[in-house]
Parts: C-alpha cells; sequence; structure tokens
C-alpha cells in the first residue's frame, strides 16, 4: 500500500490515478461485481451461474465459526451454489456502507441481512461482513467474504 | 443444522453485546488492537514484535506502473520491513491516520473496516497533505503472532487534500 501512497505524496498522484483508471479500474469491473452481488442476493442462481468463471472459488477464512472442519473453500459454481443453498436462507440482502473498486477487486464494506424461512416465521439476521469480488476477464474469479458471525443481530421484523 | 447453528451463534452475541470491553475481546482482537496502533505511527520496531517467523502480506488491491495484476506479497517480516523504511525515508509520513468504524474478530481473523487519512508534511508551515481512502485490513493471529496481513484500499479514488493543521 505504500508504494501507492508514497506516490501520491510526491506529487504525482494524478498521473497515478489516470494509470489506475486505464490499466486497472474502470466502472465494468465494478458494475460486473454489483450485479453479481445483485444476483447472488435474490438467489438467482442462474444468473450468478454467468458471472462465474469456470474456476471460481468462493473462500470465508471466519467460517470455522459455524462448525465446520475447515473455513468454507468451494471452487465451481455448482459446488458453490450447493453450498451456499446448504445455509437455508431465502434471502442474502446487503445493505452496502462503502464500495470501492482497485486493481480488479471490488470491495464492499456492508451489513448482510440474511432471512431464514422458518414454519414458526421467517428470522432475519444482520451480520457485519467485507465481501471482496475478483474480476478477472469480465467473470468473478473469487468471492472472499469476511463475516462476524459472533457478532450478528437479530432484526425485528415489524 | 447449519441454520440452527448461524441463529444460535446470534442469540449468543446478542447476550454478550457491547462487543469492545476488555473483559470479552478475545486475544486475537486484543493483539491485532495493538499491532495496528503501531502500524498507524508506522513504529517498525515495535510492528515487528507482533510478526512470527513466517510472517506474510499481502495487498491485492495496490496499484502502480511497478505493481502487478495481483498487488503486492511479501513473503518475510524483513521484507516488509524494507519497503515500509523506504516508504518512510521517502515521504516522511506524520501518521497513517486510520478511522475504524468496525472491527471484528472470527476464527483468528480480525477484521477492520473504515478508512486511512495518512497526513504528509508540506514546505507551507500549517498545512498538511492528506490522502484519504476507504481501507479493510485483516489480521490473522495466530498462537499470539500475527502471521498474515492483508490490506485491500481504495488506491484507484482516494481523496487528496491540502488541510490545516488544527
Amino acid at each position: 500500500m505504500f508504494r501507492m501512497m508514497g506516490i501520491a505524496a510526491i506529487g504525482t498522484a494524478l498521473a497515478a490515478a489516470a494509470y489506475a483508471q486505464d490499466v486497472h479500474s474502470g466502472p465494468t469491473t465494478r458494475a460486473i461485481a454489483e450485479d453479481y452481488l445483485a444476483a447472488y442476493s435474490i438467489k438467482d442462481w442462474d444468473a450468478v451461474r454467468e458471472y462465474y468463471s469456470e474456476s471460481a472459488v468462493f473462500i470465508d477464512p471466519t467460517s470455522l465459526e459455524l462448525g465446520f472442519n475447515n473455513p468454507i473453500q468451494w471452487t465451481g459454481a455448482d459446488q458453490i451454489i450447493s453450498g451456499i443453498e446448504g445455509w437455508g436462507t431465502s434471502l442474502l440482502q446487503y445493505n452496502v456502507h462503502n464500495v470501492y473498486e482497485a486493481s480488479g477487486r471490488v470491495v464492499f464494506q456492508a451489513d448482510a441481512v440474511v432471512t431464514y424461512a422458518n414454519p414458526d416465521g421467517d428470522v432475519v439476521m444482520n451480520y457485519p461482513i467485507t465481501t471482496i469480488i475478483t474480476v478477472t476477464d469480465g467473470h468473478v474469479t473469487e468471492h472472499r467474504d469476511y463475516t462476524d458471525f459472533a457478532g450478528a443481530s437479530r432484526v425485528e421484523e415489524n | 443444522m447449519l441454520r440452527k447453528i448461524l441463529i444460535g451463534l446470534a442469540a449468543l452475541s446478542c447476550v454478550s453485546a457491547p462487543a469492545f470491553t476488555q473483559e470479552n475481546m478475545s486475544d486475537a482482537e486484543r493483539i491485532a488492537r495493538e499491532y495496528m496502533m503501531h502500524y498507524d505511527a508506522l513504529d517498525l520496531d515495535a510492528m515487528e514484535d507482533y510478526w512470527a517467523d513466517d510472517v506474510e502480506f499481502f495487498d491485492v488491491t495496490a496499484m502502480g506502473p511497478e505493481t502487478g495484476p495481483d498487488g503486492i506479497a511479501m513473503q518475510s517480516g524483513a521484507e516488509a520491513r524494507e519497503m515500509l523504511s523506504d516508504f518512510i525515508e521517502t515521504n516522511q509520513p506524520i501518521e497513517l491516520g486510520f478511522e475504524w468504524h468496525t472491527i471484528f474478530e472470527s476464527n483468528g481473523r480480525v477484521i477492520f473496516m473504515g478508512e486511512v487519512n495518512a497526513l504528509y508534511p508540506t514546505p507551507t508551515d500549517g498545512q498538511v497533505f492528506r490522502w484519504n481512502a476507504e481501507q479493510v485490513t485483516v489480521i490473522t493471529v495466530r498462537d499470539g503472532q500475527i502471521i498474515r496481513q492483508r490490506d485491500f484500499a481504495n488506491y484507484a479514488n482516494p481523496d487528496r487534500s491540502l488541510v490545516r493543521v488544527p
């Protein structure tokens, strides 16, 4: 990180920003990530599948808190979608506080508002989350979550 | 089953709130918070005390003419120290000025969500240069030492300004 901040500090920031826009950055990458996350949020798996590259990975290093033997690391659309379906959620909405993109990675600082369908009524949980979507050649190659499972709170519905 | 675990964890968190007191903070979070204070001040000697022998550093969001598409990866503390030392010597930063709105720990990963407000001196008395950008830092702690640091910052669109020293 320091190299880039250093460039800014010594007065060539505009050139560096232009380089970033031309080479690594651009609206397409961010738009792809946002559209993917929108489809993911409503579990539109046909649409989600179209975004994934063949070797796409879904990672959550924080997920050991859930009682898995290993943190989540799924590869390929089939394994990823099957894994997410195993959560038993009906909605995975994002309340995004900040979103930014650099070097093909789109970072969402957010709360994930997750709805679990229960016979006795839906249960809605709020999880603070950072989600980082890597986009390469127009496809999502990595979905990386860092989730505050222990800090989740239940959302009371009206 | 998984749904029950998720709901159970959420209920537990409601009981144990507020989150950020010394009493209920994990060792990993305490260590990471201490470390990030030294990182903010760019106190290299203090930072080094927290690094494991095989500490790694990654910043996939880093960009620039000399940086490839996978950003920066450093496989040792010595390599990180050299980069930090060069940065400090070249730019004389005053502080990194981290402001975190959310900090949490899960599975030994401590996540800091917020922004960086790096301040640099300028030739004008009473004025500094501020480089502000959103940032997430993930510190992995194992056996009381930091084994991995991942930074994700908004290098593409930072806010740069000259500001008066309060």
